[in-house]
């Protein structure tokens, strides 16, 4: 439920993906075909002679212009980099439920950890619950709330399912609106790496 | 708390004791996004790939802008390096240079794959209107094994469930002396996984190992 941008990971990865296929016909083809050997060599040869390119500023410095394109290059594709990283995940909230009481257009908002109470106290359920936990993320402009539930080894989720219905149904009535909701069931962590064996 | 995350109330729905049921279209689109990889990983390490090699070069840069020495190359170094790249290319063995190329292409095609594949992770959704329900492959596997091996009455362990993304397989060892119905077993574990209510139908195979296990 994350907010992870599943487009632009696509396409970042559709992208390295060609430039790492156009890297390795590059390589082969300047080793193996001549006259693109002569046209890098000459293309590369005339920028070497654009002097206003390479003439130091000063006595202060070495480097020309080009150095400074380069680095501003750099930069831009830093920043590029970072915004990137930063862009994945995000969109956790602490506050889930918005009610509206109509007439008085009253609006109460739930905390999470009241949420995840109550929903311990509906799914309390020695048998098949292990523990349960709830987060709240926004999706699509929405608030929705997910939920965690740690079943017992072997349990059934068709037998988790009414429980988990009656505990949702309650919540419902008990604020009166209905918040997107996603359940998922896993194993207790230690038991994961066990054998899917019975 | 964001304002803008606050609806607004809705009087057209005075009357309902609980109101407006969740989009479906939302419902199903939490149920797809938890069972598909969102591949922030890898986008995260070719990331920091770039943004490692590019603060490299902005150092080495900056150093030779201030007139100081260098890290490892001077940057006009690597400059020249990438005028003679023919030169350079010379000077690699021709099966080392293939072999450069063939990995490049081996990753190229395996991102170019990723990036088009579904991505789907060992998780698998169930269908429902009122809330988006999704399930390790574990926990199904392990109801699975455990609801059969009752069913057949077998010994702990001689049932084990693989999933996979639209096939369930099951492996049973028989215990010796009993005899066990394949189609029975079948037909059983089509129940239960009908049951669950999975997003994806599932192709369910049995297959009875030719050994079996000494009854104690």
């Amino acid at each position: 439920m994350r907010n992870y941008p599943r487009k632009t990971n696509r396409f970042i990865i559709f992208l390295t993906g060609l430039l790492l296929l156009a890297l390795a016909t590059l390589l082969l083809c300047l080793h193996y075909l001549p006259q693109l050997r002569q046209i890098w060599k000459q293309s590369f040869k005339a920028l070497t002679k654009v002097d206003i390119l390479w003439q130091p500023f000063s006595s202060f410095s070495k480097t020309g212009p080009i150095m400074l394109i380069l680095m501003l290059l750099a930069l831009i594709i830093c920043m590029v980099c970072l915004k990137v990283i930063i862009a994945q995940g995000g969109g956790k909230r602490s506050r889930v439920m918005k009610v509206t009481h109509d007439g008085e257009q009253a609006l109460s908002i739930a905390q999470v950890s009241f949420i995840e109470d109550l929903l311990k106290q509906k799914l309390a359920n020695p048998q098949l619950v292990h523990s349960v936990s709830a987060s709240a993320w926004k999706i699509r402009k929405n608030t929705a709330l997910r939920v965690d539930v740690v079943i017992k080894h072997g349990s059934d989720p068709a037998q988790i399912r009414p429980i988990l219905e009656e505990a949702i149904a309650d919540m419902d009535s008990l604020f009166g609106t209905a918040v997107p909701v996603l359940i998922h069931l896993s194993r207790p962590w230690l038991e994961r790496k066990a054998a899917r064996t019975n | 708390m964001n304002q803008e995350d606050i609806k607004e109330p809705d009087h057209q729905a005075a009357s309902d004791p609980v109101r407006h049921q969740p989009d479906r279209t939302l419902i199903k689109l939490m149920t797809k996004q938890d069972t598909r990889s969102a591949r922030a990983l890898l986008v995260v390490v070719l990331s920091l790939l770039v943004l490692c090699s590019m603060i490299y070069l902005l150092v080495e840069m900056v150093l030779e802008f201030i007139g100081k020495p260098h890290l490892l190359f001077s940057p006009q170094v690597e400059l020249k390096a990438a005028v003679n790249l023919p030169t350079l290319l010379d000077k690699l063995p021709t099966a080392g240079l293939i072999a450069i190329a063939v990995g490049l292409v081996m990753i190229g095609f395996w991102l170019l794959w990723k990036a088009f594949s579904s991505g789907h992770l060992a998780v698998h959704g169930h269908v429902d209107d009122r809330f988006a329900m999704v399930s390790d492959d574990a926990v199904l596997a392990a109801c699975l094994s455990a609801k059969v091996r009752h069913f057949a009455q077998l010994p702990a362990g001689q049932v084990k469930t693989i999933m996979a993304k639209n096939q369930i397989t099951l492996q049973v060892v028989p215990t010796s002396g009993r005899l066990l119905d394949q189609q029975s077993i079948l037909e059983y574990a089509q129940g239960v996984v009908e049951e669950w209510k999975l997003t994806r139908k599932m192709k369910i195979k049995v297959v009875l190992s030719g050994r079996g296990v000494v009854n104690r």
